[in-house]
């Protein structure tokens, strides 16, 4: 598993394109908020991820199998239904606990990569692909204009091309756990 | 949708997801722990069993089943003399009583040599015309091992004689004929077998080392074949776990400088742990119970086991691997799933002749002699690491 792999994975499962309409928040900030505490999160999940593998008796190519099948479905998944609903908050002020830190954010699959990913430089490459991933969602939701239909249509293309990516390199992972030492 | 709804299906997610990855795709592997003490136990009991099950002629129960006291009845000299070989193996290593055994299975074996091909074979039990490779290299490989042991009659023509037999069968391409035709005096080219080709690479490259010159060209040429062109040529998918590949590769990478294990041999090395790697790590969530059977399968033989933790400690002798911690942590592993299956004193009480089920690795109540060849080599060549490091 390299960093790449993360990178794309979070990026990929992340999805900023299909995920902005998830997030109806009125302000940047509390998009942030969420994003940086669902960075943590997956930061400490990989601190421990080798010794929760240890302690489940699940080897690092085993967890990176799990990791590539898991993101085969989510990509698969991804591709063929539409962008998630809108997730009206109910409290402006805890917004960036509910729903954009859980459950939009915070994602079992990406999980799943962040304990995997011990032997690709484990926490720093998760930190650093789920600030890439968080910050462009942030980045595009924030640029994000008006709803044009041509923006609209782009969206849902690059939402694709994403998906599409995230099954190469969900592809890769799983067959890099399948030949690894 | 409310607050409350969200946070219960995000929950509910991250419960089926988690829930899916640990009943079904990384079940737990178990490798159990792997000591001196306990590897010694399990080699006394597999050598124990060897003992036990040797007729006065030198041959063992075939294929028993443990379940009804019967053998098969059938015998051939491929599992034979793999089996003689693990017993000299044992004797090299110091193991009470595995010398005597593997006397009486080697002077079985050789009253069944033949001339054949410049040098000689072993001719099959029941003599058809057509002898295995495969008993030839084996059997070579075991007198090779009882060479080392450094007290027996001079066996050195009849070596280099098992050897040009198996010369004889490799083809200017690197394969080598799984059978050879009696009448013809000569290989059946268009047979092949998966395991032969290593097993008559391993002997000839330890004839290199033993007697330098002559075997140097048709190990290297089958070698490569192994490595580059065996697999498609021979239609194999998936390719081929070799593990009598990789005790051949460890010993060419012990031959003298310069070394002949070049970029190619080393990839195709790396190329068989990476299969047997994932061979253990599968084997290893396999524990027999009703929900392993459907999601994995039922559990491996123990030759299949073996042969995984043979070539996943001989790869270590390659240089370019040897440094490699997963392998041994791997063989390890395929160590503890052995010493986890094997027979002991107590389970072989619920057999109606214990004494034959003992040591055994048993699979719904049937053994083969090779289970027992297969996961006593394996088990040696870890003892013997685990005593020296």
């Amino acid at each position: 598993m390299t960093v790449w792999a993360v990178v794309i994975a979070f990026f990929g499962a992340t999805n900023p394109f299909r995920r902005r309409t998830a997030l109806s928040v009125p302000r940047v900030r509390t998009l942030v908020g969420g994003a940086v505490g669902a960075v943590t999160s997956y930061a400490v999940l990989a601190i421990v991820g080798a010794n929760a593998r240890d302690t489940l008796d699940v080897s690092a190519p085993n967890a990176r199998i799990a990791a590539g099948l898991v993101l085969v479905v989510v990509g698969l998944h991804a591709l063929a239904t539409a962008p998630p609903a809108p997730m009206p908050m109910d409290d402006a002020a805890r917004a960036w606990l509910n729903p954009v830190w859980f459950p939009v954010l915070m994602r079992p699959d990406l999980a799943v990569v962040a304990l995997a990913a011990y032997d690709a430089g484990g926490v720093a490459s998760v930190a650093v692909a789920a600030t890439v991933a968080f910050a462009a969602t942030v980045g595009w939701w924030n640029a994000r204009g008006g709803s044009t239909v041509t923006v609209t249509r782009v969206e849902r293309a690059l939402g694709a091309v994403s998906s599409v990516a995230l099954v190469l390199a969900a592809v890769r992972l799983l067959l890099d756990g399948v030949f690894a030492l | 949708m409310t607050r409350r709804q969200r946070v219960c299906g995000g929950l509910a997610t991250w419960v089926l997801t988690f829930g899916v990855v640990r009943l079904v795709i990384a079940q737990p592997e178990q490798c159990g722990t792997v000591s001196v003490e306990r590897l010694d136990h399990a080699i006394d009991e597999a050598v124990g069993w060897a003992s036990r099950t040797q007729g006065p002629d030198g041959r063992f129960i075939y294929r028993y089943n443990a379940r009804t006291d019967t053998d098969r009845g059938f015998y051939e000299f491929v599992r034979h003399a793999g089996l003689t070989m693990a017993l000299y193996q044992a004797a090299g290593a110091g193991v009470d009583g595995a010398r005597a055994i593997a006397e009486k299975a080697d002077a079985y074996a050789r009253a069944h040599l033949v001339a054949a091909g410049g040098g000689h074979a072993l001719a099959p039990v029941v003599d058809d015309g057509q002898y295995d490779i495969g008993a030839t290299a084996l059997f070579l490989n075991a007198l090779l091992y009882r060479r080392a042991l450094g007290d027996v009659a001079d066996d050195d023509m009849l070596l280099v004689d098992l050897g040009r037999f198996l010369v004889a069968n490799v083809a200017p391409s690197g394969a080598v004929a799984a059978y050879w035709d009696a009448r013809a005096a000569a290989p059946i080219t268009s047979t092949s077998s998966p395991f032969y080709t290593g097993e008559a690479l391993w002997a000839i490259a330890r004839l290199e080392r033993l007697f330098p010159g002559e075997w140097r060209d048709p190990a290297l040429r089958i070698a490569h074949y192994l490595a580059t062109t065996r697999d498609d040529a021979e239609s194999r998918w998936p390719d081929v776990p070799d593990h009598w590949a990789a005790y051949a590769l460890a010993e060419m990478s012990r031959w003298p400088a310069p070394s002949v294990v070049d970029d190619t041999l080393v990839a195709y090395a790396r190329h068989i742990g990476a299969l047997e790697s994932m061979q253990i790590r599968y084997e290893s969530q396999r524990t027999g119970t009703w929900f392993s059977r459907a999601t994995r399968g039922q559990t491996g033989l123990g030759a299949g086991v073996g042969a995984l933790a043979e070539a996943l400690m001989s790869l270590r002798s390659v240089p370019a691997l040897a440094g490699d911690q997963m392998l041994r942590r791997r063989a390890e592993c395929a160590a503890g799933v052995l010493l986890h299956r094997q027979t002991s004193p107590a389970a072989s009480a619920r057999y109606p002749n214990p004494e034959r089920a003992r040591g055994a690795w048993i699979r719904d109540g049937t053994t083969q002699i090779d289970d027992q060849q297969h996961a006593l080599s394996a088990l040696l060549l870890l003892r013997d690491l685990e005593a020296t490091s």
